[in-house]
């Protein structure tokens, strides 16, 4: 796994790479670096710190109007959507998303607050349930949330397998493929099924989630016996199998 | 910092503050559907980096207008073309590093060095194992390095490895 010559190539380099972040990370600590590869790690350390510094205080300025409009648009939304709810749902709903809002914004807050816009407060943002005209005659539909929501939720879901809420997966190579099947093995662990599979394989049922492998859609298969295979959807051609 | 999050994956201020916006509305929507099994930032990053994702995938729906040699206008739908204009669109030197980094490396990237989140918790936000987290991170961190290099001194572009052993 580790390469000689770490200079060679792109993929060589990984390991350097991986050290090098982990260390960043706090992840590993110096000594378990093999001592070859000290020199060469800390020196990437540097570089990926820098990098890491830049990241986290570049965006200093955020436009918080289009946070301030996003959060009128999203009480009013609950607001109109509730309104054939039973009265003391409604009211819950809306207090609930009042605090989510408030809530949200505080995780946007430091930013909102070096753009200094320092004026504004939390409390004014969430509690800003007056629309603009513009805003009010939007429909719902124009925000193409519909199943944004339910997408989003998935992970939280995942287990308890709620409203058929489905998770999008990006898959760059076998490794990452073999991590997955290393997780969905653990026992206990139940990969949800696709009713209607596009493609058609004896042995392994389609996992229903959205897969994209190698920038390929595809289609995942899967049991602990037989191992998984990766379909690509347009034609249903095998891309990649981990088979027994 | 949601914000924050969608302008570094989409690297493009209207598409980012569009998902913010879709953001935002699914936090408020769901909120009651949030069960309590992860910390309430880790769920509201996910909605975050969902919304951006939707954006991304909106964005290569989109027809793209070219010229044939006879002057007629073609709209095709490029689905090679992102990376392409993300870094022509770029408004900043890290913007444009950012831009030449495969999405999934730049996701990940993104949730550690912008969002400041840790690999249990990216890993929870991406639905991914911790493995692929560490190995997403690195291969990102390693590739915006080397662009980061050349953008800014090709001729000083450094191997850390050469002449430190």
């Amino acid at each position: 796994m580790m390469s000689d010559d770490p200079t060679k190539n792109t993929d060589d380099n990984f390991d350097i790479d991986e050290f090098s972040s982990r260390l960043v990370d706090r992840d590993i600590e110096l000594n378990d670096i093999p001592h070859d590869l000290r020199d060469a790690v800390q020196a990437r350390s540097a570089q990926f710190v820098a990098t890491r510094q830049q990241l986290l205080t570049s965006l200093t300025h955020v436009d918080s109007s289009a946070i301030d409009d996003a959060i009128r648009r999203a009480t009013n939304d609950v607001e109109v959507q509730s309104t054939s709810q039973p009265r003391a749902r409604k009211i819950g709903v809306y207090f609930a998303s009042l605090a989510a809002a408030a809530a949200a914004v505080a995780i946007v807050g430091v930013a909102v607050t070096q753009s200094g816009s320092s004026d504004q407060t939390v409390g004014d943002i969430a509690g800003a349930t007056k629309v603009a005209p513009e805003v009010q005659s939007a429909p719902i539909e124009s925000v193409g949330t519909g199943d944004m929501a339910a997408e989003s939720f998935a992970p939280m879901a995942a287990d308890s397998a709620e409203a058929g809420a489905k998770t999008f997966l990006v898959i760059s190579d076998a490794s990452e493929l073999q991590d997955l099947v290393s997780e969905w093995s653990v026992e206990g662990f139940v990969v949800p099924q696709k009713a209607e599979p596009l493609c058609d394989d004896p042995l392994r049922p389609a996992a229903d989630v959205e897969v994209t492998f190698a920038g390929e859609t595809a289609e995942i298969h899967f049991s602990q016996p037989d191992g998984v295979v990766v379909y690509r959807l347009s034609d249903c051609l095998v891309i990649v199998g981990i088979v027994p | 910092m949601i914000q924050a999050v969608c302008r570094r994956i989409l690297l493009n201020d209207s598409d980012a503050d569009d998902a913010t916006q879709n953001a935002m509305i699914a936090i408020v929507r769901g909120y009651e559907s949030f069960d309590g099994r992860s910390a309430f930032s880790t769920w509201v990053y996910r909605i975050a980096t969902n919304a951006a994702l939707d954006e991304l995938r909106r964005r290569r729906r989109r027809p793209l207008s070219l010229f044939s040699n006879d002057g007629q206008q073609v709209d095709i739908a490029d689905t090679h073309s992102d990376d392409r204009q993300l870094a022509f669109e770029a408004s900043d030197y890290l913007a444009q590093g950012l831009a030449q980094i495969p999405e999934e490396f730049r996701v990940a990237l993104v949730l550690r060095d912008v969002a400041d989140l840790d690999y249990e918790e990216i890993s929870q936000v991406l639905n991914i194992p911790i493995g692929t987290v560490r190995s997403r991170i690195a291969r990102g961190r390693g590739r915006l390095a080397d662009i980061l290099g050349n953008l800014d001194a090709p001729h000083e572009r450094q191997n850390p490895d050469i002449g430190n052993t």
